[in-house]
């Protein structure tokens, strides 16, 4: 079911998304940066 | 759970980086043997993963699967409870995914193709020939190299084909497959089932006879002869973060592996008697494809980041070909990689099979067994490219590197060809 909200963008490849995450730095860092950026989001 | 409001309107970006943030954690959890924080982040994961979903929920569910095997495998009673031993059963399962992956990815065709050409070429004007399949399943490869042996300007030679295999009935097969090929095309043909496992296989049943030019070819075996026993105490180890982790394994990845000396591994003794054994049958060439990855670390956390990339772009690589609903990729995601990718990150000792090492660190162990590199032909080159523009794809590359050639998708190698020779030219 939550591939349904995907919608027709193009998707970030999971090499991308590795590539990404690690430039957002460390582990505890980084799920915070994901928090912060859905509340601010919502 | 504390995430669980939000986690329905998670982007496929969002939700891909939040599991690998999990998934990190997780194996830091399970490396360090603390079970209840481990369990806890499995269940953050299970509501984001999924076999079927996006392509990092379908790795991260596989990833999970494995992390949880491996806790669960410190309990062998409750382990082997809902784990009974049937090697067997799903065998046929195995074989059919493997099929699916050479009909829909091009890279195990390339190996075919790659390593038929450098045996051609190592064969020329030979009139004997003996080739020894180390535990090939499929008889695709041999059948294109019987055509290219009929087309030969000097004829055909006579030809024999050991295929050494653990499964009788697939032996049979291929054999009789490639004996009605061979009287098709009529060249003096016979056909060697070895049944037999690697690790128990004694070079001598192979009966290479003198006057024969020999050629051994090996796609996707050797690594599983780098299992040793000796492991399981450095199986857990510090823990990573992100700075030290991720970040260390892509710059690796994209500046060649300077940093990790690849003198820097243990030595196999199982692998290095059979190379030798090998060597000593004198053969002509010896081609060796493999997985160009590191997951043979000791370290579970290195083992993980390496996999979790490899694996990625593997799955990637599906995506690109298949959609998400194909029963055939989830196949193939099941039974090929989440079967590697379980062995790789829950199992130790002689249990880990699935050992996959670069390119570099085989051409030490089989330099250091006596063989000599054969740079691969520039021809081959050409006619892989050719083969990957019939096929189509975007993405696939092959590279020439060192006489050897990687197959990659993107910028990311995934498999290694090298051919090899029992005299040094040096």
């Amino acid at each position: 079911a939550q591939s349904d909200n995907a919608a027709a963008l193009p998707q970030m490849s999971a090499t991308a998304m590795l590539q990404k995450a690690a430039q957002m730095g460390s582990t505890s860092n980084m799920g915070d940066q994901i928090l912060r950026s859905q509340v601010e989001n919502h | 759970s504390a995430y669980s409001p939000w986690l329905r309107d998670l982007k496929s970006e969002e939700r891909g980086l939040f599991l690998i943030h999990l998934l990190l954690n997780c194996t830091n959890h399970v490396a360090a043997g603390n079970i209840d924080q481990a369990n806890a982040f499995l269940e953050h994961i299970s509501l984001l993963a999924s076999p079927e979903g996006d392509t990092m929920q379908r790795i991260a569910s596989y990833f999970t699967e494995a992390l949880a095997r491996r806790l669960l495998r410190s309990w062998p009673g409750l382990y082997r409870a809902i784990n009974p031993a049937s090697a067997d059963a799903s065998f046929s399962g195995t074989a059919a995914a493997r099929r699916l992956f050479l009909d829909t990815c091009p890279f195990l065709r390339l190996s075919y193709l790659v390593s038929n050409q450098a045996i051609l070429e190592a064969m020329d004007g030979e009139k004997v020939v003996h080739v020894v399949d180390l535990g090939g399943s499929d008889p695709a490869q041999y059948l294109a190299l019987l055509q290219s042996l009929a087309g030969r300007p000097e004829g055909p030679p006579h030809l024999r084909i050991s295929v050494v295999g653990e499964h009788k009935d697939l032996l049979f097969n291929t054999g009789s497959v490639l004996s009605k090929e061979a009287e098709k095309l009529d060249i003096p043909f016979q056909f060697n089932a070895v049944v037999s496992n690697l690790e128990s296989l004694n070079v001598d049943i192979l009966r290479v006879k003198t006057g024969e030019a020999l050629a051994i070819n090996s796609t996707l075996q050797l690594h599983s002869l780098l299992a040793s026993p000796d492991d399981a105490a450095a199986a857990s180890g510090k823990p990573f973060s992100f700075r030290s982790g991720i970040n260390e394994h892509l710059e690796k990845d994209q500046c060649s592996e300077s940093s990790s000396s690849p003198f820097n591994f243990t030595a196999s003794a199982k692998l290095e008697s059979f190379l030798t054994s090998l060597w000593g049958l004198l053969p002509k060439v010896m081609v060796v494809t493999e997985q160009e990855s590191n997951h043979n670390g000791s370290n579970l956390n290195d083992r993980f980041m390496e996999a979790l990339n490899f694996y990625a772009a593997m799955f990637d690589c599906l995506e690109s070909t298949m959609p998400r609903q194909s029963p055939e990729r989830t196949a193939m995601e099941k039974m090929l990689f989440g079967e590697e990718i379980k062995n790789i990150i829950s199992c130790e000792g002689w249990e880990r099979k699935e050992r996959h090492e670069k390119l570099e660190r085989w051409a030490l162990r089989l330099e250091m067994a006596g063989f000599g590199r054969v740079p691969l032909s520039y021809y081959g080159l050409m006619q892989a490219r050719r083969m990957l523009q019939g096929f189509g794809g975007e993405g696939y590359r092959v590279k020439g590197e060192n006489g050897c050639f990687l197959f990659c998708w993107q910028d990311r190698p995934l498999f290694s060809v090298s051919a090899w020779n029992f005299r040094r030219f040096d």
